[in-house]
């Protein structure tokens, strides 16, 4: 941390001169800062000095964007190429890596078609140099850049499977270059994607090797040279959970999980050293458990996500750099995380970090009491603010309408139909509260159902029972359960009468009281500091 | 080929980025069928047919994805049922054939055992709502019927839900969530997961919630450990 700062007052001071004295521009229209940043960059990832070319890409390039390349976008190759000196493929190919994404996070309706293709390109470019070399290629990289690079990567893919849905997006002559790439299927298909993050999972025995850190053996005893080399070994971790990401997007629920099922969720994993990646996991985990509807589970997962990022936004927002043209995923995140738990709390409530229950009552706490007293429409709302942007990877539009909503109305829907098989859930609960014992039938009449119907009534029982018992899990990721039950309300049947239990949580004080000390504390500080001055 | 030899050959085919190979295809589709006619279950082959069909719409074969979600349906309570169906496309829906079976296991999912059985037993009323998924319910049953041990398979789905919900049950109630089993299926099932026959067999004892299922209050516990420093730190008013 200190040695970030260090380095951010050096350029200060050193930009301060130069715009004083020499601030001057070469030929090409580079400020000479630029240039002597792309040329110590370049000797950086030459030298494999990670720490500083972490530096380099995480505050210097967003700083010299804002100072720099505000209104212009940032020199291409053939410039960078002069400044640095030829033959270092491999930087060229990094550097195109940031300037498409700056592309991509500059235009509001996304980039043109030929940056697109470009990018992918490079992207391949990149992976079949990574994936083809003989030996494991000599760079090292900040785990946030390899992460990025897997996150952009896939969320161009998603970004272009949403163009091509959307014929409202492109110029005519676009259309031309659209259908050539389509017919040659060069550019962003799906298998190709696939192919590349499946090969960095093989390449880096990424599988194998969690396994055996699980089962406590040497990782190196199931690895060759790639799958020992930490650059591969991090881009098959971060591959994964890019892999994770698509399947969500592919409405694949089973695959994503099994995709991470060695990906364990605790405080060692290489996941928490990048915020976006920990959210990032952490959301389409409980996402796909959502959609299985294990909504205990999604709801721990999205619980300890938003304590996350509620412990880290003082640092995140620190760091202005962070602002300038670069999507916010975890804010954007951070407010989608509510509508789900919202959902997963209507459906099956259960008692949660206090903190979270109350910023939820706030944000959606009538939303809830909508849902939890059935009404779809308000499912329908949270579901479509809440989700990922669903794709289909096969559509191609021309002409016509927008389609690229057509995904996400299939999985709305999927999810709506599961929902209403369990909305007598609610009004169960409603009644369920009242009473410690009740015989079935009197419920049954509570709820206007006649003789005729009581065997379909008692299926809402059964269903309330499998759902809060989560029979449908099937053992994925699963979590140890703590002994403290999580829901407020739970019943058996005996014969013909309801037994119910209920747990009553006793309000926590004592934390309420800490923070009043402490503030009590604060205050006589202040007051003593006064005294002594007076 | 029989399921078995399907599936070993197909695991290794489909590992990894093979499993989107378009060329399984055939060899998943018989897979399917095999597990139709020999009453077994792969949930990565059927979950993976439909991704195909959802990839290469060409291939696309309807029948097949009915027997698949026939199949998920013999699984519940797991959410077989529910995963296949986000992965079949919007524009497939308009179907009959397929909308019976997502309304059939709309059913199945709410544990409405009562109405699945009417179904099978041709005693089921259609209501004149226009809304009446079972509108010809003898199609209903011959879809079922169609598969290999789809109605025992409900059984003991109905017996696992019963066994997290209760702790005593009458006979009479459960040979009628059984769909009308006479006594020595019951006997037979009540075996398999562990219920005790009681009272002359009329009553089956599931399992012991009691212990489990208590009404609890939790309070708050402060450890004088956790709150030592703080107060430590503490002086008296000014």
């Amino acid at each position: 941390m200190a040695k970030r700062v260090e380095f951010d007052l050096n350029t200060e001071d050193l930009s301060e001169r130069r715009r004083a004295t020499t601030y001057t521009v070469d030929e090409d229209g580079v400020p000479n800062e630029v240039a002597d940043y792309l040329a110590y960059f370049a000797r950086m990832i030459e030298e494999q000095n990670v720490p500083e070319i972490l530096t380099l890409y995480d505050q210097a390039f967003p700083d010299l964007t804002e100072r720099f390349f505000r209104e212009k976008m940032w020199p291409d190759e053939t410039v960078v190429e002069r400044i640095i000196g030829p033959g270092n493929k491999i930087f060229i190919i990094l550097y195109k890596e940031l300037y498409y994404r700056q592309l991509y996070a500059r235009n509001a309706r996304g980039p043109l078609l030929v940056h697109r293709y470009e990018s992918f390109m490079n992207y391949q470019e990149l992976f079949s140099e990574l994936l083809s070399s003989k030996d494991p290629l000599p760079i090292s990289l900040p785990n946030i850049w390899i992460w990025d690079i897997i996150d952009e990567f896939v969320y161009q893919f998603q970004a272009f499977c949403l163009y091509k849905a959307n014929p409202g997006k492109r110029s005519a002559d676009e259309v031309d270059e659209l259908i050539n790439i389509e017919e040659n299927q060069n550019a962003w298909n799906i298998y190709p994607v696939l192919n590349i993050l499946y090969s960095l999972l093989s390449k880096s025995q990424i599988n194998e090797q969690l396994q055996a850190l699980r089962e406590k053996r040497n990782p190196d005893s199931v690895s060759d040279e790639f799958g020992q080399s930490d650059l591969y070994f991090k881009l098959g971790y971060f591959a994964l959970i890019g892999l994770l990401r698509t399947h969500v997007l592919l409405g694949d629920y089973h695959q994503a999980l099994k995709t991470v099922q060695y990906v364990d969720i605790d405080p060692k994993g290489i996941y928490n050293t990048v915020p976006t990646c920990l959210v990032t996991l952490h959301y389409f985990v409980g996402f796909s458990h959502l959609m299985m509807r294990n909504y205990g589970e999604a709801t721990k997962l999205f619980v300890n996500c938003l304590l996350y990022i509620q412990r880290t936004k003082s640092i995140q927002t620190q760091q202005p750099a962070k602002k300038n043209f670069q999507y916010d995923v975890i804010g954007k995140t951070w407010d989608q995380l509510f509508y789900l738990l919202g959902i997963c709390l209507a459906v099956q409530p259960q008692r949660i970090d206090e903190s979270i229950a109350s910023q939820l009552s706030e944000r959606c706490g009538e939303r809830i009491m909508h849902m939890a007293n059935g009404n779809i429409d308000e499912f329908r709302n949270a579901f479509s603010t809440g989700c990922p942007k669903f794709l289909s990877p096969t559509t191609v539009v021309y002409e016509g309408t927008n389609q690229s909503k057509e995904p996400l109305l299939r999985q709305l829907q999927s999810f709506l139909e599961g929902i209403e098989s369990q909305m007598a859930l609610p009004v169960l609960r409603g009644y369920l509260k009242l009473y410690t014992t009740l015989p079935t039938k009197k419920l049954a009449s509570f709820m206007d159902v006649d003789n005729d119907h009581y065997d379909s009534f008692l299926g809402k029982l059964l269903t309330y029972k499998m759902i809060v018992n989560e029979l449908g899990k099937d053992g994925v990721l699963a979590n140890n359960d703590d002994d403290e039950p999580q829901t407020d309300i739970d019943f058996y049947v005996d014969r013909d009468m309801i037994c119910i239990a209920d747990t009553k949580v006793a309000r926590h004080v004592g934390e309420h009281f800490i923070r009043h000390i402490q503030k009590l504390h604060e205050v006589q500080q202040v007051l003593a500091r006064l005294e002594n001055k007076a | 080929m029989t399921f078995q030899q399907l599936q070993e050959n197909l695991h290794e085919a489909i590992e990894g980025v093979n499993r989107y190979n378009p060329e399984n295809v055939g060899d998943l589709a018989a897979c399917v069928q095999a597990m139709i006619n020999e009453n077994k279950y792969d949930k990565d082959i059927v979950l993976t047919i439909l991704k195909l069909y959802q990839l290469n719409p060409d291939k696309y074969d309807e029948s097949i994805v009915r027997q698949v979600l026939l199949k998920t349906l013999m699984v519940l309570p797991s959410s077989d049922f529910a995963l296949a169906k986000c992965l079949i496309d919007t524009n497939r829906l308009g179907s009959q054939e397929l909308r019976r079976v997502f309304d059939l296991g709309a059913v199945l999912e709410s544990c409405d055992f009562a109405v699945f059985w009417k179904l099978m037993k041709g005693t089921y009323k259609p209501t004149t709502n226009p809304n009446e998924p079972f509108k010809v319910p003898q199609e209903v049953a011959k879809i079922v019927k169609s598969v290999v041990g789809f109605e025992d398979a409900v059984k003991h789905y109905a017996c696992r839900v019963i066994s997290v919900t209760y702790q005593n049950i009458e006979k009479s109630l459960l040979s009628r969530l059984l769909g009308g089993a006479d006594d020595k299926e019951v006997l037979e099932l009540a075996k398999k997961f562990g219920w005790e026959s009681k009272e002359n067999g009329n009553v089956f004892f599931v399992a012991n919630h009691d212990i489990t299922i208590k009404t609890r209050n939790i309070d708050e516990k402060i450890q004088f450990q956790h709150v030592a420093e703080l107060l430590a730190s503490c002086r008296g008013p000014i």
